[in-house]
């Protein structure tokens, strides 16, 4: 048999040397190294996956994150449980003192047809003025308006039905409350007759420049 | 999915690891003796096994299916083999650049070693160890990569570098020469 022949006969798969060569096939690499390399396998996928992950599933898995969110939701639970208990007093009405709207921070005159605080309708106006003629002031803190046009409106009702002093008194609240509101748009004319009633007294005047 | 080595090798590529193990199982037998009979010692054996496997595993992102995963395996060994014979002193070994290499005189004095009758399949196998080992690098090569891969002449030929009549060649002289050996020819 030549060396091709040889060749052919080997190739075919069923030869004396294979069968004798597959006889020693139990040498295999240590088992240390395949741990080693299975780990190494593993390590590099965990790897590439902790690469990919975005910061938000890392923040995420964070360990931290429990005890924090956990402290976050007691102090809500807290603050809820509080507002429940103990109500706000100036809720408790429903309306809002006219202090607090004198206290607040003046709207420019241009805008404040459109970024004017929410008020409610007049109460009652019944006990505005005493049997004595003189104002209850403390009646009026109580009388309030959807809108500031309104409340004009409503001031220039009292002074077409000649109730003159509790009229101004009204528009003095209201400029407190306004104070560069343009009553004229509403009031017109009748302005200048109630702040010339209504003005300040030099005193006054003088009390509050000082302030300034 | 089917578990071919190549639908093994891409799934691990997406991080399938029970992939890699099935793979790994399959072929570090194979791959360990070629190597281990190639450079004959367990330490540098094992060193180019470890290297070959994490070549491959830093490799998976880039891997695609353009040939037989066990041509991929078996070349990425080859290249290593011959890393490992540039860094020593000797260099690459001349049975690479010589295409027939017929270096019978080694078999035969092996042959001559040894007992003429063989008494058991142990002793059979460990006489044909030896006479693996006394073949030129390049014909034992070609011998361990048909006998421990399957592979075919061609895919030994690609894995090598070399054209499918050089391969025919040394796998030719290799068969023949172990052959002889054991029939006592020599």
């Amino acid at each position: 048999m030549n060396r091709d022949q040889e060749l052919e006969e080997y190739l075919q798969g069923d030869s004396e040397l294979s069968k004798r060569y597959q006889q020693g096939k139990e040498l295999q690499p240590p088992a240390s190294l395949d741990r080693a390399i299975l780990a190494a396998a593993k390590a590099a996928v965990a790897d590439e996956r902790g690469k990919r992950k975005g910061w938000l599933a890392r923040f995420l898995d964070s360990d931290w994150l429990t005890p924090v969110s956990s402290f976050a939701m007691i102090t809500l639970m807290a603050i809820a449980v509080y507002m429940l208990i103990v109500p706000d007093p100036s809720t408790s009405t429903g309306l809002r003192p006219a202090a607090d709207m004198a206290g607040k921070k003046p709207v420019p005159a241009d805008t404040a047809t459109t970024e004017v605080p929410k008020q409610t309708l007049p109460v009652k106006s019944t006990s505005t003025l005493t049997d004595t003629g003189k104002i209850d002031h403390k009646t009026l803190e109580h009388v309030t308006h959807q809108t500031p046009k309104a409340w004009l409106e409503h001031i220039d009702k009292l002074y077409q039905n000649h109730k003159t002093g509790l009229a101004k008194a009204e528009y003095r609240r209201f400029k407190q409350t306004y104070p560069t509101y343009p009553a004229r748009s509403v009031l017109g004319s009748k302005v200048l007759q109630l702040e010339a009633i209504n003005g300040p007294s030099k005193a006054k005047t003088r009390a509050r420049r000082k302030e300034e | 999915m089917e578990k071919t080595d190549e639908n093994l090798m891409l799934r691990y590529a997406d991080g399938d690891t029970k992939a890699f193990e099935i793979l790994y199982t399959r072929h570090k037998g194979g791959l360990y003796r070629y190597l281990y009979r190639q450079c004959r010692n367990a330490a540098i054996a094992e060193e180019l096994f470890q290297d070959i496997w994490m070549n491959l595993i830093r490799a998976r992102a880039r891997y695609t299916v353009q040939a037989k995963f066990t041509t991929y395996l078996y070349r990425l060994a080859h290249n290593k083999l011959i890393d490992h014979y540039r860094k020593q002193n000797k260099g690459i070994p001349v049975s690479f650049d010589d295409e027939d290499c017929p270096d019978l005189d080694a078999i035969a004095d092996q042959r001559a070693e040894n007992p003429a009758v063989l008494y058991d399949k142990h002793q059979q196998r460990e006489q044909l160890d030896s006479l693996v080992a006394l073949l030129p690098e390049a014909q034992r090569e070609a011998f361990l990569l048909r006998e421990e891969s399957g592979l075919k002449l061609e895919e030994i030929a690609n894995i090598t570098g070399v054209n499918v009549e050089t391969a025919k060649s040394r796998l030719r002289y290799a068969v023949s020469k172990l052959k002889a050996a054991l029939r006592g020819d020599l």
